[in-house]
């Protein structure tokens, strides 16, 4: 009998090979951008099983000791709190406020996109208008409308970069979902029979896919920001739970002090956003290169 | 262009409209029950009902809706339950620092990113053109109020150029206000411009390769000469609707920039406020702000017929064609 | 005035373009003529330093003697407006829609003359009047999309020849206009080039158009010429079979009386299409779409000459009896 064994780690091989190929092939930029938002959800969720430092533990007498001390890489925050088990717990708080928002936001714009898209084009105009009216209302304002009536908080600051994102979700896509309907082959699908809804979440949802992808990778990086800017106002996060806002927020009266507190959280931010923010120009010009480069915030 | 004005008018009021509403609505029917918001979990049935009546919470909706779009006109707007200050007065007092900040911003980035993104343009093919591309990329992940945070402890602290301390209103002194102000504005800047630019580098690249451009060629100008005399007027057009879409990032990062420099603007009495639970009073800032923003948008609009000749005479060329 | 040899465009490894000789004498109207993708207008941007960026040029390029190639950008942009002037295809697309008229035709003076602004004005003025446009001094403030495609072309007109060039390069400059209005743009060139001894290079896939305006021929093919001479001659006596056929398919302006001779008339249409660049056969470029291609012409054709310095390169050339196509 050959020994089938024997042929098994080549074939392997070759397929890594081959993907390690296309990866290193990739546009820089992208490769970069995938790097470090790998690099982030990993961190993030690596602080639920690790850290360097108990997250709750306050240490005094430890406290405001700069980067490369003894046991501290990065130094202590005022309580004497590892300044990278700080910087890990503001990953995840980032990573479980922007995913939680970006998708339901998405979800619930894209659907309410389709649905305005399906109605054709005599209720599309004024059903756009209602979008664009959600739109035109700075996201900041809801936000801090919504604060003030449910109180500041995390499940707040999310609350409040939804209902953000929503219009502009919807706004997003009624464009192409139109186009694609009025594509031929979709068109010969309402011909056989197919119901609207049908059509729509089986024809028009796939082909947009691509899209809402791009969208969802801005849509991160935006609402990592928002809730570092309202956890820094102290509207966001409460303590004790970490944010990289809130960590800016403590940083700033000890600036003279301590500046390397502020640089920290800081550079922390301007990464991930960064690599939210490349990840998704790359995505957009694998998927879809003639898409006009429009602003989309 | 008088036609454009008068429409572009007519949008701002039904807009202001619609976005009162839309404030209205959101303040009395988002989370919680105003008053018990207002005086916390411990008031006791006779506060509330005293506020009830105060605040007007018992008459009808509409009736309320009325009362308050008057108080904007008539100045009555009602007095903070914290603090007890007169809050039109406030708003009136806060509207010039914000509005120096917001529109200082503008001022700066505008022609900062025109600049910008056409020198990016017409370098597109070496480092220089690269290098302000991975700039604007990076400027746009950095937070305005790290900016800030940074751009005071370089100067103010390290260098000791500009001042750490207190805005000064304009017309007290008006070098000193603006000494005071330079920073905010430059962090509020930052992020705007990064986007701008990026925006205009796309659109004049565009522009360049368009055939008007090798028509200007062909009269006898370089590449770079026709960028500037014929690409430069038509993406500023492009600017400027963009930048009208930007307005609402510009004016959340004016709230913030305000917080991080204590400039005694609409932003800073807003976050305050919000912290205080003070429904009614930030009922109102919102509506201010949202006003702020569409008459922005107004002024735009304008600046884009003033550009655009298209718009302008688009009457006077259907007579003539 | 302007002599070209040799001259050889490439895109990549595709020599996109090569022209061995190609004359034009002073106060001369020559057209250039062939399908799309033929190189013609590559050839005409070539000569004033506007091809591609990534399209290498060698050869020889000498207008009143000196040489125009391999000059630097700054050099060719004084050449350019001032000694040759330059038409664009679509007049809507080259003229600047935020700038108004009377700005875009002093251009090229404003680069090249030093005038002062009365004068420039009066400049101005006097070519809208030489172009036949109405009512110059309102045009001035106009903008170009307040005009009709015709006025369009006239702006574009009276801005090239602004600084009086001695030649006008017009790359498709009626196409994109309506029949009725082309007639009458094509007698203002050839007024304009007769009045001041103005030569035109006349870029074209149109035949008929070609006819009523040059003196002169040149027929290009997959970026080689295939046939030059005087246009009486290339037209009624054409040698290359593919002037042939471009003929047969393209008999000519309609005059009212030739009008009847078209109504009910079969137009040939050359069989197969203009290959990919990389994609043309060897040896003569259009074998493949002829119907008179013999084993001879997978080696390139000499040039043979026939009368009044009409060239051709064919191996089968026509009998040069008068075409009835040509009418």
């Amino acid at each position: 009998m050959p020994d089938d064994s024997a042929i098994e780690p080549d074939a392997s091989r070759a397929a890594l090979k081959r993907v390690f190929r296309t990866v290193v092939r990739l546009p820089f930029p992208l490769f970069l951008g995938a790097f470090l938002v790998m690099s982030f959800v990993f961190i993030a969720l690596l602080s639920f099983f690790w850290t360097p430092y108990d997250p709750a533990a306050i240490n005094v007498p430890d406290r405001l000791l700069p980067p490369g001390s003894d046991r501290y890489i990065f130094g202590t925050d005022r309580l004497g709190r590892d300044v990278v088990t700080q910087l890990m717990l503001g990953a995840r708080n980032s990573l479980y406020v922007s995913v939680l928002s970006t998708t339901v936001a998405v979800t619930i714009g894209a659907l309410f996109g389709l649905f305005v898209a399906g109605t054709g084009p005599r209720w599309q105009g004024p059903l756009s208008r209602i979008a664009d009216v959600g739109l035109s209302l700075p996201g900041i304002l809801v936000a801090f409308v919504l604060a003030t009536k449910l109180g500041p908080g995390n499940t707040t600051a999310t609350l409040a970069i939804i209902v953000w994102f929503i219009p502009v979700a919807a706004r997003v896509t009624i464009g192409p979902a139109t186009q694609v309907l009025a594509l031929d082959y979709v068109e010969a699908a309402f011909a056989y029979g197919r119901s609207r809804r049908f059509v729509l979440m089986n024809h028009v949802l796939p082909n947009i896919g691509p899209l809402l992808i791009v969208l969802a990778s801005v849509m991160f990086a935006a609402a990592i920001l928002i809730e570092a800017a309202l956890s820094f106002l102290g509207v966001g996060v409460q303590p004790p739970t970490s944010s990289w806002g809130r960590f800016l927020n403590e940083a700033q009266p000890l600036l003279e002090a301590a500046p390397y507190l502020m640089f920290f959280p800081g550079i922390a931010i301007v990464l991930t956003v960064l690599g939210f923010n490349l990840l998704g120009d790359g995505l957009r010009t694998i998927l879809d290169p003639q898409q006009a480069r429009t602003g989309i915030f | 262009m008088l036609r454009l004005i008068s429409r572009s008018f007519f949008s701002f009021v039904i807009a202001a409209f619609m976005g009162s509403l839309v404030v209205f609505a959101m303040t009395h029917f988002l989370g919680g029950d105003v008053v018990t918001v207002m005086l916390g979990k411990e008031a006791g049935p006779g506060d509330v009902t005293a506020m009830r009546e105060e605040l007007g919470l018992n008459l009808p909706l509409y009736e309320q809706y009325f009362n308050w779009l008057r108080g904007v006109v008539t100045g009555d707007l009602g007095t903070s339950y914290a603090l007890g200050y007169d809050i039109f007065d406030q708003i009136a007092i806060r509207f010039g620092p914000t509005f120096m900040l917001t529109f200082g911003a503008l001022l700066v980035s505008l022609p900062l990113s025109l600049a910008l993104g056409t020198y990016s343009a017409v370098n597109v093919k070496n480092w220089r053109g690269s290098f302000v591309d991975v700039s604007t990329q990076i400027g746009i992940a950095i937070p305005s109020f790290w900016a800030g945070l940074l751009l005071v402890l370089f100067f103010s602290v390290r260098l000791g150029i500009l001042p750490t301390g207190r805005y000064v209103p304009f017309f007290e002194d008006p070098v000193a206000s603006i000494r005071s102000v330079i920073l905010p504005i430059a962090a509020l800047s930052l992020g705007i411009t990064s986007v701008l630019t990026r925006y205009v580098r796309t659109a004049m690249i565009d522009v360049m390769s368009g055939d008007f451009i090798t028509a200007a060629m062909a009269k006898g100008r370089t590449l770079r000469g026709a960028a500037l005399t014929h690409g430069v007027r038509n993406a500023s057009i492009s600017l400027v609707t963009v930048a009208t879409l930007q307005l609402g990032q510009l004016v959340a990062g004016a709230v913030v920039i305000e917080n991080v420099f204590v400039i005694p603007g609409i932003g800073r009495l807003l976050v305050v406020s919000t912290l205080r639970r003070e429904v009614v009073v930030v009922q109102s800032l919102a509506l201010v702000i949202m006003l702020m923003i569409l008459g922005m948008n107004f002024l735009m609009d304008i600046a884009y017929g003033f550009l655009d000749p298209r718009i302008r005479d688009k009457q006077e060329a259907q007579r003539l064609a | 005035m302007l002599e070209i040899r040799d001259l050889s465009v490439s895109i990549g490894p595709h020599e996109i373009v090569h022209i061995d000789a190609l004359d034009l004498p002073t106060g001369r109207r020559v057209g250039l003529v062939g399908e799309s993708g033929s190189g013609k207008t590559m050839t005409a941007m070539s000569i004033v330093g506007l091809q591609p960026a990534d399209a290498k040029v060698t050869g020889s390029i000498t207008f009143e003697g000196s040489e125009l190639l391999g000059r630097s950008e700054t050099e060719m942009a004084k050449v350019r407006g001032g000694d040759i002037g330059l038409i664009l295809q679509d007049p809507a697309r080259a003229l600047d829609p935020m700038m108004r008229i009377g700005r875009q035709v002093s251009e090229a003076i404003r680069i090249h003359m030093n005038l002062s602004r009365k004068e420039v004005g009066e400049r101005v003025l006097s070519l809208l009047a030489q172009v036949q446009l109405p009512d110059p001094e309102q045009l001035l403030r106009r903008y170009p999309h307040q005009l009709s495609g015709g006025q369009q072309q006239r702006v574009l007109i009276a801005s090239a020849i602004a600084c009086d060039p001695k030649l006008l390069i017009a790359d498709e400059p009626t196409t994109a206009l309506d029949v009725t209005v082309q007639e009458g743009i094509l007698e203002l060139l050839v007024q304009l080039s007769d009045e001041r001894g103005m030569g035109i290079l006349f870029v074209s896939h149109d035949l008929g158009v070609v006819r009523f305006v040059c003196e002169e021929i040149a027929v290009l093919y997959g970026g080689r010429l295939v046939e030059v001479g005087p246009t009486t001659a290339v037209v009624r006596t054409s040698r290359h079979r593919y002037t042939e056929s471009l003929l047969a398919a393209n008999p000519g302006l309609a005059d009212s009386h030739e009008l009847e001779e078209y109504v009910g008339r079969r137009f040939d249409v050359i069989r197969g299409s203009v290959p990919a660049l990389g994609d043309f056969p060897t040896g003569c470029r259009f074998r493949d779409r002829c119907d008179f291609a013999s084993d001879a012409c997978s080696e390139p054709p000499p040039t043979m000459i026939g009368e009044h310095g009409h060239r051709f390169r064919c191996w089968n050339p026509a009998e040069g009896t008068v075409n009835a196509a040509a009418g």
